[in-house]
C-alpha cells in the first residue's frame, strides 16, 4: 500500500471516529483531541511563540509535527491566530510588545472599547461595520487597518495583500491523514459584546438596558454565523465552534440565560443545522444548572465541550442522550497532575461518559503541561478507550 | 453624632441587597441630607454587600449580581467619600492589602470581586490593577506595609511570575512580614505550596474569610 493510501484511510477512519462519536454512535473507540499545543513549538528549531500567531507556515510546521509525533484524531484550529483577522472572532483590544522580542505574544487587553450609547449603531450597522469602527482601538498602530481587515477577509476588490486560505493548511492535514476538528472558534455575539464593553459593564447593560443588549445579539446572530459557515465550508469542513462562555452560570444567572442567551445560542445551532454543519458549543465555566435548558436544541446536532466547572458526569445524565460530550483533563490539571492521575481520571470519563459512545476525550495542552501527561492522556484513549 | 433611623436603615439595607441601584442611590443621599452619620450609612451597606455575598455562596446569587452589587457599593462610596473626609479618619480597618493579578495575565473580574468583598469587609486594599511586575508588588509592599499580598492567576503561564514575585518579597527580607493568598481558576493547593504561598482560594467569599483568618479577625 502507498504512503498516500494509507494517510488517506487514516483519514477516513479518524474522520468516522469523530462523527460516529457526534452522532451518539459507539466508534471503534473514543476519540481522543487535544486543545492547543503548549509548549510544542519549542520542540521546532527556529520557531517563537510569536512567529506561532503571525506565520502560518511556522504555525503549520509545527502543528504537522505535533500531530505526527503524539497523534491524537483531529487537528483542535487549524489555523495560527492571525493577529489582525481573529479580531472578527475575538474583539478584544490587542497589543504587540514593542521591544521586538519575539518570545511575546501579543497582549489581550480588557477594556471599555464600546459605550453603552454604541449599541444603536451595533443595531443599525451590525457586528462587521461595528469592529471596523472601532478597529483602531482594537488592533492600534497598524496604518490603514481597515482595509486591511476587509482584505484578508476578501471584502475588497484590490487587495493589498491576498485574503485568507486555509484551504491548504486543512489539505496540508489531510494528506498526512487527520481531520481538523473545526477552522477556529467564534465567540458568540453576547462574547463579543461583552469583550467590546467589559464584563462589569456588561452586567450593569443587562440590569438597566436589557432590551437594547436583545436587540443588538438579534442583529448580530445571522451576520456572525454567516460568516462562520462560509468560512467553514470553503474549507469542506463539517463543523463549526461556537464559543459560549460569558453565557454560563459562572457569570450570569439562569434567568438571564433563558431570556437572552439561549434564543442566541439556539438560532446559531439552527441557521448552522440548516447548512447540515455539526456545532461544537464550547461551554466554558459552570454549566450544571443550565444543562436541562440545553435539551432544548435539536438532538445530535452539537458536541457540547465542558471544562471542569461542569460535571461530565451529571451532563452525560442529562443531556447524554442527546448530544456528544466533550470533556476531559484541563490546563490546571494537565499541569499540575501526575500521569496516574490524568490516566485514572480519564478512565472514569470513559467508563461512565463514554458508556454506549456518544463522547470525544479533549484536554487542554498549556505551555506549562506536562508532556508525560499528553502522553498519558492520548495513550488511555487508545488502550482503555476501545469499545 | 446622628445614627441612620432603623427604619430607612432596613430600607437602604433591602435595597442594596436587591440591587435596586437607583432607590439605594435616593437613599443614600436622602440620609446624608437628613445629617445622619456617613460612617452608619456605609457600615448599613458593607453588611449588605456581606449579605450578597452569602447569597452567592448559597447560589442564590450569580456573579453578574456580585458585580452589580459592587458597582452600587462603589457609586455609594463615591458619594460617601467627600463627607467621610468631613468627619475624618474613623473607619473600621480589618487589615491592609494590596492586591494585583500578576505580569502575563490581564485577567480582573475575579480580582476585582475579591478587592470589592475585601473593601465591603473593612479591609484596606491596594489594587495594582492587571499585568503586576514582580517590582511593583515588591515596591506596593515597601509603601504600603500591608498585612496580606494576594495574587490573582487565571493562566497557568504566569505561575513563574508568582514564583518570582515571592522570591522577590524574599530576597527585600518582606515575606516574613506578609501572608501570601493565591486566587483565581489556575490555582490549587499544589501550585500554592509549590511557590511558597500561604493559601489560595478561587471563590471571593472564602478569600475573605481566609484574610480575615490572617489578621485575627475571624
Amino acid at each position: 500500500m502507498v504512503v498516500e493510501e494509507v494517510f488517506r484511510e487514516l483519514f477516513d477512519e479518524r474522520e468516522k471516529r469523530i462523527r460516529d462519536a457526534i452522532e451518539l454512535r459507539e466508534p471503534d473507540r473514543v476519540p481522543v483531541i487535544c486543545h492547543g499545543i503548549g509548549w510544542y513549538f519549542k520542540m521546532v528549531p527556529g520557531v517563537t511563540a510569536r512567529d506561532m500567531v503571525e506565520s502560518n507556515d511556522k504555525f503549520m510546521k509545527v502543528l504537522l509535527k505535533f500531530m505526527l509525533d503524539i497523534q491524537p484524531d483531529a487537528a483542535w484550529r487549524p489555523v495560527p491566530q492571525d493577529p489582525l483577522a481573529s479580531v472578527v472572532v475575538e474583539p478584544t483590544p490587542m497589543i504587540f510588545p514593542e521591544n521586538g522580542d519575539n518570545s511575546c505574544e501579543p497582549k489581550i487587553i480588557s477594556r471599555e472599547t464600546m459605550k453603552v450609547e454604541d449599541y444603536k449603531f451595533v443595531i443599525e450597522n451590525g457586528y462587521l461595520a461595528t469592529l471596523m469602527k472601532f478597529l483602531p482601538e482594537l488592533r492600534p498602530g497598524i496604518p490603514n487597518v481597515q482595509k486591511k481587515l476587509m482584505d484578508k477577509l476578501g471584502l475588497t476588490s484590490d487587495p493589498e495583500e491576498p485574503p485568507l486560505d486555509f484551504t491548504k493548511n486543512i489539505e496540508m492535514l489531510r494528506q498526512v491523514g487527520f481531520p481538523a476538528y473545526f477552522l477556529f472558534e467564534m465567540l458568540s455575539p453576547f462574547n463579543c459584546l461583552t469583550l467590546l464593553r467589559t464584563y462589569p459593564k456588561m452586567c450593569m447593560d443587562l440590569k438597566r438596558h436589557p432590551d437594547l443588549v436583545k436587540q443588538a445579539i438579534e442583529r448580530m446572530v445571522p451576520e456572525m454565523t454567516s460568516i462562520l459557515i462560509g468560512m467553514t465550508k470553503q474549507c469542506d469542513l463539517p463543523r463549526v465552534c461556537i464559543g459560549v462562555h460569558r453565557e454560563s452560570a459562572t457569570f450570569f444567572s439562569p434567568k438571564i440565560f433563558d431570556e437572552v442567551f439561549f434564543p442566541e445560542i439556539k438560532s446559531m445551532v439552527e441557521l448552522c443545522s440548516k447548512e447540515d454543519l455539526k456545532v461544537i458549543l464550547h461551554c466554558d465555566g459552570n454549566w450544571n444548572p443550565l444543562l436541562e435548558r440545553l435539551t432544548e436544541l435539536p438532538k445530535k446536532r452539537c458536541v457540547i465541550q465542558l471544562d471542569m466547572d461542569t460535571d461530565p458526569f451529571k451532563a452525560k445524565e442529562v443531556i447524554g442522550d442527546r448530544y456528544c460530550i466533550d470533556a476531559g483533563p484541563m490546563e490546571l490539571e494537565m499541569a499540575t497532575w501526575t500521569p496516574e492521575e490524568v490516566e485514572d481520571y480519564c478512565k472514569k470519563l470513559i467508563d461512565i461518559v463514554g458508556d454506549g459512545g456518544g463522547f470525544i476525550l479533549k484536554s487542554e495542552i498549556s505551555r506549562e503541561a506536562k508532556p508525560e501527561n499528553v502522553r498519558a492522556f492520548i495513550n488511555v484513549a487508545k488502550t482503555y478507550g476501545v469499545y | 453624632m446622628y445614627f441612620i433611623g432603623d427604619k430607612m436603615k432596613q430600607q437602604l439595607y433591602n435595597a442594596m441587597v436587591e440591587l435596586e441601584e437607583e432607590k439605594v442611590i435616593t437613599l443614600v443621599k436622602k440620609a446624608l441630607e437628613n445629617g445622619e452619620d456617613p460612617y452608619s450609612i456605609l457600615e448599613v451597606c458593607r453588611k449588605a454587600m456581606s449579605e450578597v455575598g452569602d447569597r452567592f455562596e448559597r447560589g442564590e446569587y450569580f456573579l453578574n449580581e456580585l458585580v452589580i452589587a459592587g458597582e452600587i457599593f462603589k457609586t455609594v462610596s463615591e458619594i460617601l467619600n467627600p463627607e467621610l473626609k468631613k468627619y475624618g479618619k474613623r473607619e473600621r480597618e480589618l487589615g491592609r492589602m494590596v492586591i494585583g493579578t500578576v505580569e502575563g495575565d490581564v485577567h480582573d473580574i475575579g480580582k476585582n470581586i475579591a478587592r470589592t468583598m475585601l473593601e465591603a469587609h473593612g479591609f484596606i486594599v491596594y489594587d495594582l490593577g492587571v499585568d503586576v511586575p514582580p517590582e511593583k508588588f515588591v515596591e506596593a509592599v515597601k509603601k504600603y506595609n500591608p498585612e496580606i499580598v494576594g495574587m490573582s492567576c487565571l493562566i497557568t503561564s504566569a505561575w513563574t511570575s508568582i514564583e518570582e514575585t515571592v522570591k522577590k518579597l524574599e530576597k527585600e527580607k518582606l515575606r516574613d512580614k506578609v501572608r501570601i493568598i493565591l486566587g483565581g481558576a489556575m490555582v490549587n493547593e499544589r501550585i500554592a505550596e509549590k511557590v511558597g504561598a500561604d493559601a489560595w482560594t478561587n471563590d471571593a467569599k472564602k478569600g475573605v474569610d481566609i484574610c480575615k483568618s490572617f489578621v485575627g479577625a475571624e
